[in-house]
């Protein structure tokens, strides 16, 4: 078999590895005849929330786009001229690629710097945040510490290996990166500060019935102070194995949702673990990484390849670029997951009414647009919108009523 | 400095004020890498040093790789903070090698040392570690400064440059004393001399 035959069929196995992996992804307990009926959103919300949180969105959607060129831009600035900064460094090939690459990431970082100002500043006007513009610059700045590391951790391990293996870096780099991320998201519980007991029993009891309902093994449940920041409710699971974790933000507990609601957020939460949906993220993390890895490489051969540290900014570039074109497809996985939580959710409490209530709270006090136009969806919905949210509890509510 | 033998640790500066504001601007975050490589570093460093120090009182002197790897830590902490304090230009590396960076600390190698002075380092270098703090606060506000100063003009002043370099000679050598890489005390003039003999 020549080479070239080699290479193909190399190709054609990791395709159809790929499309397999993705295949088993896939699977959701969402059934697939499920059909969701059309929901009236100026009748469900209310004409006047749908007005202001389409106002909402719209600045942020604007700002979003502005900040996005302009980071475009500067990146690919620095793509043609960071390499000269090579000469500020006697760290080796691998320590000058870290300088570069956290030049660049700085750089990224103050060019958004004041679209995330006035993002701010229009979440203020909306009273969804009361955070300090300090705060932004602050916190940013130190969030920019652990990022340099982290950038630094896998510059380290993807030049060592492009240095060594050559143009075929991209095969081990992509599955030591999937295994970067997944040791990430089993620490991060334990790196997370200000996690506490919910210290309520009747959220604890209801909390402990549902994961037992979905069979979740020992995972504690935990709040999270954050109203004096923000307005805005949200809670979340994290963490792999031992870690695992599910938490509220105290700002679902402040009693603008019902116990029911909150009822609603548990369940969904504890639906993601029983669903294994992190450790499919992570799954699908190390799919998207593999065509990623190929296509840097490609991109840098032309700059000596990612061991050179000349193909640093414009690796960045790249990565930024993928990053974009890889979102819609990113928030799809994401849709599908948060559509298999709701569905387990209602299948515990068995109440679609809450799910409903719940749903609207959530489009009044975060200005949710419950039904945003399709672009929007595809480029930041990683939710399925409040509408079909709600259309999915009408549809459970359907379902058990036909089975009766 | 007639009549006295130069401190068997010194530190050599290039002279060169350069600084780019870009390299400038993130000089506090770029060191971080570095930081977490030393934090890892210290940890087989302090096995070394109690190694050290038993050889030390046993034989009087420290062993010759055991003193290589201290020498080196030392170097390795010195060019990091002769970077973040902009004493040096470039990004230094990350194995702390002398020669490597154009702020060099020189170590002379291991010499005799008297066995109660080894038994008693830590107790005897408690002032030269208060003093040290103090160079350490001094440094920071050369640094300070010159950073503000570096964002406008591009350039480190002389002035707060050997400030920082003579701050930084001084913590360079109460490390060094604390290791055991010489038995002699901290040097708190402010000039700068090369290395000779071994001072021990």
């Amino acid at each position: 078999m020549t080479s070239a035959r080699a290479r193909v069929a190399l190709v054609g196995m990791l395709v159809a590895a790929w499309l397999a992996a993705a295949w088993l992804l896939s699977g959701t307990s969402v059934p697939s005849d499920l059909a969701l009926p059309k929901v009236d959103v100026g009748a469900v919300f209310g004409a006047d929330l749908v007005a202001r949180a389409e106002r909402y969105r719209r600045f942020l959607y604007v700002d979003w786009v502005l900040a996005e060129a302009a980071l475009l831009l500067t990146l690919a600035v620095y793509a043609r001229r960071g390499a000269r900064l090579a000469r500020e460094s006697v760290a080796g090939p691998i320590g000058t690629g870290m300088l570069l690459g956290m030049v660049g990431l700085g750089l990224a970082w103050v060019v958004r710097l004041p679209f995330s100002v006035a993002a701010l500043w229009w979440e203020r006007r909306h009273g969804l945040s009361s955070r300090g513009y300090g705060g932004v610059l602050v916190d940013g700045w130190l969030g920019l510490a652990g990022t340099f590391v982290a950038l630094s951790l896998a510059l380290l391990v993807l030049m060592a290996l492009a240095r060594r293996l050559g143009s075929w870096w991209w095969l081990p780099g992509s599955l030591v990166l999937a295994t970067v991320a997944a040791v990430l998201v089993l620490v991060q519980p334990y790196l997370t500060p200000g996690l506490e007991p919910v210290g309520r029993p009747p959220v604890e009891r209801a909390y402990e019935r549902f994961r037992s309902d979905q069979g979740v093994g020992d995972v504690p449940l935990r709040v999270q102070h954050v109203s004096g920041d923000t307005s805005l409710a949200n809670a979340y699971a994290f963490g792999l194995g031992p870690s695992r974790r599910v938490v509220l933000w105290d700002t679902l507990l402040d009693g603008r949702f019902t116990g029911r609601e909150v009822d609603v957020v548990l369940a969904h939460e504890l639906g993601h673990h029983s669903s294994g949906h992190i450790p499919k993220a992570i799954g699908w993390f190390a799919l998207f990484a593999l065509p990623g890895a190929f296509v840097l490489m490609l991109a840098t051969r032309g700059r000596g390849g990612m061991g050179e540290p000349a193909a640093v900014p414009l690796a960045l570039l790249v990565v930024a670029v993928l990053q974009l074109a890889a979102a819609p497809a990113q928030h799809l996985v994401s849709r599908r997951m948060e559509a298999e939580a709701d569905w387990k959710a209602l299948r515990t409490t068995r109440d679609p009414a809450a799910a409903r209530g719940l749903f609207r709270e959530l489009a009044a006090t975060s200005l949710g647009d419950p039904s945003p136009p399709g672009w929007s969806q595809l480029l930041f919905g990683t939710h399925p919108t409040l509408a079909d949210r709600i259309a999915m509890a009408d549809a459970w509510e359907a379902r058990r009523d036909d089975s009766r | 400095m007639e009549g006295r033998t130069a401190h068997p640790i010194a530190i050599r500066l290039d002279g060169d004020l350069g600084r780019p504001r870009l390299i400038v601007a993130f000089r506090p975050l770029l060191v971080v890498p570095h930081l977490c490589w030393l934090a890892l570093w210290a940890v087989p460093a302090a096995v070394v040093v109690a190694a050290a120090w038993a050889a030390a009182l046993a034989t009087g002197r420290v062993p010759g790789p055991l003193h290589r790897f201290l020498a080196s830590f030392v170097r390795e902490t010195a060019h990091v903070s002769a970077f973040l304090h902009l004493v040096g230009r470039p990004y230094p590396g990350f194995l702390g090698r002398e020669g490597s960076y154009p702020v060099d600390v020189t170590i002379a190698p291991p010499a005799g040392q008297r066995r109660l002075g080894v038994l008693a380092r830590v107790f005897l270098a408690l002032p030269a570690l208060l003093l040290a703090s103090a160079f350490a606060i001094v440094a920071l506000v050369a640094a300070v400064l010159g950073w503000f100063a570096a964002l406008v003009t591009d350039r480190m002043p002389r002035g707060l440059c050997d400030l920082g370099a003579a701050a930084l000679r001084y913590e360079a050598q109460t490390a060094g004393y604390l290791l055991l890489l010489t038995a002699r005390y901290p040097d708190a003039s402010p000039s700068l001399e090369p290395p000779t003999g071994d001072g021990g």
